[in-house]
């Protein structure tokens, strides 16, 4: 998923690229509405990202709310560091994303808001993964998202969240912006002799800034009225790092001193702090921090020192040897040792550290512990960064590699945490070390969707020597599961059939296996019979061996066997469980499944802000289970008239390799929307064979739900024949169980046949359930036969029924299509009939919205509506934001003022 | 600052030049109230955000003369300003964009208008706009002259074959010619002087984040 106008922005100028961020920004601020902006300002070293990102706040941002704050690698292993900056602390017990997330949402409920985070590239992968969630969140809030950050490094976190916002990568100055940098620092402008010189410095305007300070130094600058120029012969530094070190050797030994420990220290400091790592009395260590300011290099800010830019730490950090940094950061360690300083004195701490050290290693695995919770992520870094100072011999190392092979999963890392087994497996001697990496990969690369290595994977580990019986056992049973995941139902079935010799029952382990495999062979009753009540099955014992997805499937088949209708409860039974269990890995399913039954219901909105949210749940989660919900997405857009849209997430998701969930074609079914809309009848007919001729391996429950759109196509296409052929293979589907089975296949038959009655009780059979979608479908079939066969009167009764569906779910290619087939028959829309169904206003909401928006009459916040109604506050947010744009509010305010029609 | 919101600027010349050759009595009079008109819209459309620029003020007091002096001249000066107003109103125009470089070249003031003001003063923005418009002068003097070298043909013609293939030469492929040329060199000049849009950023340092 792409935040609203995410992608890289290329304005082929500075003072371009300047004004176009500008102008968006105030666009976002001024207009107090969503969609908001995510945009990451990106540059080297001295560009002026942050002189930029200052300015955009004091510029841009009448009457909006501004918070603003910096990344700083030292505080990179206190999770969530820059956020509690940004939004202050969580209370405790709280997670530490939630909270910011509910700050934020609330401060957006009062006006626009503007979050400024600088020098991103230092910030802790726990407070990215939060700025992701924002910039996710910006398309229904009025949130502006300015982020600066270096290209380099470039961290997997900080990469996931580019891919979110819009890029501005920030052009060097032109002659005429260095020029006006030279007026600003002298009051005059340059001759061409210096403008020549300063071209040197390439544009950058910390670099122009040095390459001036070194010639006014050197007395080699001359004023001449209003211009200003350089003496003969002058040269200036080859790189910008050069020119910072050759300013700090111009310093006094005291100056270039205290500059040394306070980069050791941090990008800022105390006085008394800096006094202390000194060993100075704190009035001398100030008045030496005064005259270092004059260089420019630091701010003076009350009792703090701060370096002025992050590349002069940097270059004065360099400039000390190995020996004198360790010392210093042992020494800032030991000023730091309070538990406010904890996690910074640990950093240094390991900084300080040569060869093997426990204490280091104590220092890290604590702080490790400490984070695992709420950001297992911090928590894998540090596990990591402890390794090195452990003795090749110590029985610990092993133990601290599973460790944080467990957090890189838990945080959603689970290629990292894959790859990471993968490197070091050989070398473990302890076998339940050994075992625990393996189960990892294992679930690491079935959560992916990376079927043939997790076969590959637990193959290798059934093959082992010695494996206990019930450990191989249970593998068994996870190898049967992952196969009908990945289409292979017959497979799974012999699998089990094998598995079961010994005895009658079902062992817990397979039941969700063979119910899945029922359920695809259109048998749902069977495979909620086969499931049981799964609300009695025992609390996951640990957070990974709980990660079982057992909760998510009775809402599944209950909306197979009864309904949208009947599965909305089920659905929100389900969520209530999953959250008093805590079990937040299920979030994203049971999101797809209550957005696939919104689909049904054509209630498009809610599915949308369900489908949107869980695939953001998902992508956080690095789950390649998103096949049915990119399909059903982009089914929407296409048949919302956004082919474009459509295609380029179906795209996105073929490019990263997402397998077909069940084997069900649900983006093949999405293509075939994407064609429709084109007008493009042919090439629909074909990929209308590929998709039936496919489907039969597919199981029955798919040709359920491919054959109304299959069988449209086909009549498009005048292939009757084919039509037909849809016609009896959905009839001859064995004993198919549940509510959509019996309309389909009457609705193919009287489409085949040409027999409107047949159509009709389709359309009321699944207008019964709640699948109104596919009973508007009906009624347009109905409505087209009716027409062919002169009688207006149904025909125009069919095309309203249908049109009411339609309109309500924005599906404007349905609504164009069916006009149009009408209109060949010379039927046609009464005027006073036109436009009759509501698309604003309370009659235009979803039940959830009219939900929603009643508890936000009722004063509630969008995380108490969440909770009260189990969703992520994502979706809330969403439902708000579709919410206020039908009711043509501004505010919640405004959504309580505005009376409900009835 | 786009090149077509230049040439804007002359579109009243340019009307001018059309309709002076194809209205009769008092034609170049009617012409060049006309041009007089659109300077006028044109200035008004545009004061609420800038003031009236130099070239508006050129044109608007070239074409009210020869407006006063056609309505108010007799037949023997209508006669002269059919034959020789067209041309001669290129050249003043080449002349008068010319002489006004030093002073305040007219592209600037249309260059302020994209431009932040912290760049006004810089040499390289004066540069620029002397070059593009000292460029736009000698552009609309040349379509001037070889407009008057017609008009001088014309005066002397003997054949009517060869005059034709010169009219259709020098008062209209060398204008457009000119024209065209002149939009793509104000297009592409500015950023070649500015060093911009083939520059990339400094590469970020060795060694990325500190310690």
């Amino acid at each position: 998923m792409t935040a609203a106008g995410g992608g890289l922005q290329r304005p082929h100028s500075r003072v371009a690229a300047e004004a176009e961020l500008a102008s968006r920004v105030r666009a976002v601020l001024a207009a107090r509405r969503a969609p908001g902006l995510a945009a990451v300002v990106e540059g080297p070293p001295g560009i002026g990202k942050s002189h930029l990102l200052h300015r955009l706040c004091a510029e841009t941002a009448h009457g909006a709310m501004v918070r603003s704050a910096r990344g700083d690698e030292r505080l990179a292993q206190q999770g969530f560091a820059v956020v509690e900056e940004l939004v202050g602390c969580a209370p405790s017990g709280e997670h530490p994303a939630d909270h910011a997330f509910a700050r934020v949402d609330d401060w957006c409920q009062a006006g626009p808001v503007l979050l400024c985070i600088d020098d991103a590239h230092q910030l802790d992968a726990a407070s990215v993964g939060v700025l992701r969630r924002l910039a996710w969140a910006t398309r229904d809030l009025p949130l502006v998202l300015l982020i600066g950050a270096r290209p380099f490094p470039a961290s997997p976190a900080l990469e996931a969240l580019r891919r979110v916002a819009a890029r501005y990568p920030l052009p060097a100055l032109d002659r005429m912006g260095v020029e006006a940098l030279v007026f600003e620092r002298t009051g005059a402008w340059p001759t061409p002799a210096l403008g020549r010189l300063l071209e040197r410095a390439a544009g950058n305007p910390l670099f122009v800034g040095e390459v001036l300070r070194d010639l006014a130094g050197r007395g080699a600058l001359r004023r001449d009225g209003e211009r200003i120029d350089v003496g003969s012969g002058a040269a200036v530094p080859v790189a910008l790092e050069d020119a910072v070190r050759g300013h700090l050797a111009e310093l006094g030994d005291a100056e270039r001193e205290l500059l040394q420990a306070l980069a050791v220290f941090g990008p800022s400091a105390a006085l008394d702090e800096l006094a202390a790592v000194l060993y100075e009395p704190p009035d001398l260590v100030a008045t030496i921090a005064e005259t270092a300011a004059r260089s420019g290099m630091t701010r003076l800010e009350g009792q703090r020192v701060a370096f002025a830019h992050d590349l002069y730490r940097q270059v004065a950090y360099e400039t000390l040897d190995e020996p004198a940094r360790r010392s210093a950061h042992r020494r800032a360690a030991e000023v730091l040792g309070g538990a406010a300083g904890r996690h910074t004195a640990t950093e240094h701490l390991r900084r300080a550290a040569a060869g093997s050290d426990p204490n280091v290693v104590d220092a890290l695995t604590e702080a490790a512990r400490r984070s695992s919770a709420f950001a297992p992520a911090v928590s894998a870094e540090l596990l990591a960064d402890a390794e090195p100072f452990l003795d090749p011999a110590d029985a610990r190392r092993e133990a601290l590699l599973l460790e944080r092979a467990v957090a890189l999963f838990l945080s959603g890392q689970g290629r990292a945490a894959a790859e990471l087994v993968a490197a070091r497996l050989a070398e473990v001697r302890d076998r339940t070390v050994a075992g625990g990496l393996r189960g990892i990969r294992i679930r690491a690369l079935i959560n992916r969707g990376d079927v043939a290595e997790a076969l590959a994977a637990i193959d290798a580990t059934l093959a082992l020597p010695g494996l206990p019986p019930p450990v191989a056992h249970e593998l068994a049973q996870v190898r049967c599961w992952v196969l009908p995941l990945d289409g292979r139902t017959a497979a799974a079935l012999d699998g089990a059939a094998e598995l079961r010799r010994d005895g009658d029952a079902v062992p817990p382990g397979l039941r969700t296996t063979l119910a899945c495999a029922e359920y695809l062979q259109a048998r749902p009753e069977d495979a909620l019979r086969i499931l049981g009540d799964v609300e009695r099955e025992p609390l996951p014992g640990d957070q990974l061996s709980g990660k079982l997805t057992t909760l998510v499937w009775p809402a599944m088949f209950e909306l197979a066997v009864h309904g949208p209708h009947a599965a909305r409860p089920v659905i929100e039974r389900a969520r209530r469980l999953t959250a008093d269990r805590g079990a937040d890995w299920i979030l994203p399913f049971h999101a797809f499944v209550a957005g696939g039954a919104a689909l049904a219901a054509a209630e498009w909105d809610t599915a949308v802000a369900e489908l949107d949210t869980g695939l953001e749940l998902a992508q956080e989660q690095e789950s390649g289970w998103i096949s049915i919900a990119v399909g059903q997405r982009a089914y929407i857009d296409a048949h919302r008239g956004r082919p474009a849209q459509a295609r380029e997430l179906l795209a996105a998701a073929r490019r990263s390799g997402v397998p077909l969930q069940f084997g069900l074609d649900l983006p093949g079914l999405a293509d075939l929307a994407v064609l429709e809309a084109d007008g493009a009848t042919r090439a629909a007919a074909t990929l209308a064979r590929e998709l039936w001729s496919a489907a039969a391996a597919r199981g029955e429950a798919w040709m359920l739900t491919l054959a109304p759109d299959v069988a449209r196509v086909a009549l498009a296409a005048f292939e009757r024949g084919r039509l037909e052929r849809v016609a009896a293979q959905v009839g001859d589907i064995e004993a198919p169980q549940g509510c959509v089975a019996a309309p389909t296949a009457a609705l193919t038959a009287g489409m085949a046949a040409g027999a409107r009655e047949l159509v009709e009780q389709a359309a009321r059979e699944f207008a019964a359930t709640g699948h109104a979608f596919v009973a508007a479908q009906a009624w347009e079939e109905y409505a087209s036969l009716a027409a062919v066969e002169g009688d207006r009167g149904a025909a125009v009764a069919g095309m309203e029924r249908a049109l009411r569906t339609y309109e309500k779910a924005s599906a404007s290619v349905d609504r164009g299509r069916l006009l149009a087939r009408l209109r060949a028959c010379g039927v046609r829309r009464g005027p006073r009939s036109a436009h009759s169904t509501a698309v604003t206003g309370w009659a235009a909401l979803t039940p959830t919205e009219r939900r929603v928006a009643g508890l936000v009459r009722e004063g509630r916040t969008n995380p108490e509506i969440a909770a009260q109604l189990y969703v992520s506050p994502r979706t809330v947010q969403t439902h708000v934001s579709h919410i206020l744009a039908k009711l043509g509010a501004r505010s919640r305010v405004e959504v309580a003022a505005t009376a409900p029609a009835g | 600052m786009h090149p077509l919101t230049l040439a804007l600027g002359f579109l009243p010349w340019i009307a001018f030049s059309f309709a002076a050759q194809r209205l009769t009595a008092n034609g170049v009079a009617w012409a060049a109230t006309i041009a007089v008109a659109m300077t006028l819209v044109a200035v008004l459309v545009a004061r609420r955000r800038h003031g009236p620029k130099i070239l508006n003020i050129g044109s608007l007091v070239l074409f009210a003369v020869i407006a006063v002096a056609g309505f108010l001249g007799g037949p023997v000066v209508d006669q002269w300003l059919f034959e020789w107003g067209r041309p001669l109103v290129g050249v003043i125009l080449g002349l008068y964009v010319l002489a006004t470089v030093p002073v305040m070249p007219f592209t600037e003031e249309y260059a302020r208008q994209s431009t932040p003001r912290q760049y006004w003063g810089s040499p390289t923005f004066k540069k620029i706009n002397r070059v593009l418009s000292a460029a736009w002068g000698a552009a609309i003097l040349l379509i001037g002259g070889a407009s008057l070298l017609v008009t001088f043909l014309d005066a002397h013609a003997t054949d009517f074959g060869t005059n034709h293939t010169v009219d259709l030469v020098l008062n209209w492929v060398v204008p457009i010619v000119v024209i065209w040329a002149m939009i793509k060199f104000a297009a592409a000049y500015p950023d070649r002087v500015r060093g911009s849009g083939d520059r990339p950023s400094v590469p970020a340092p060795a060694g990325g984040a500190t310690g």
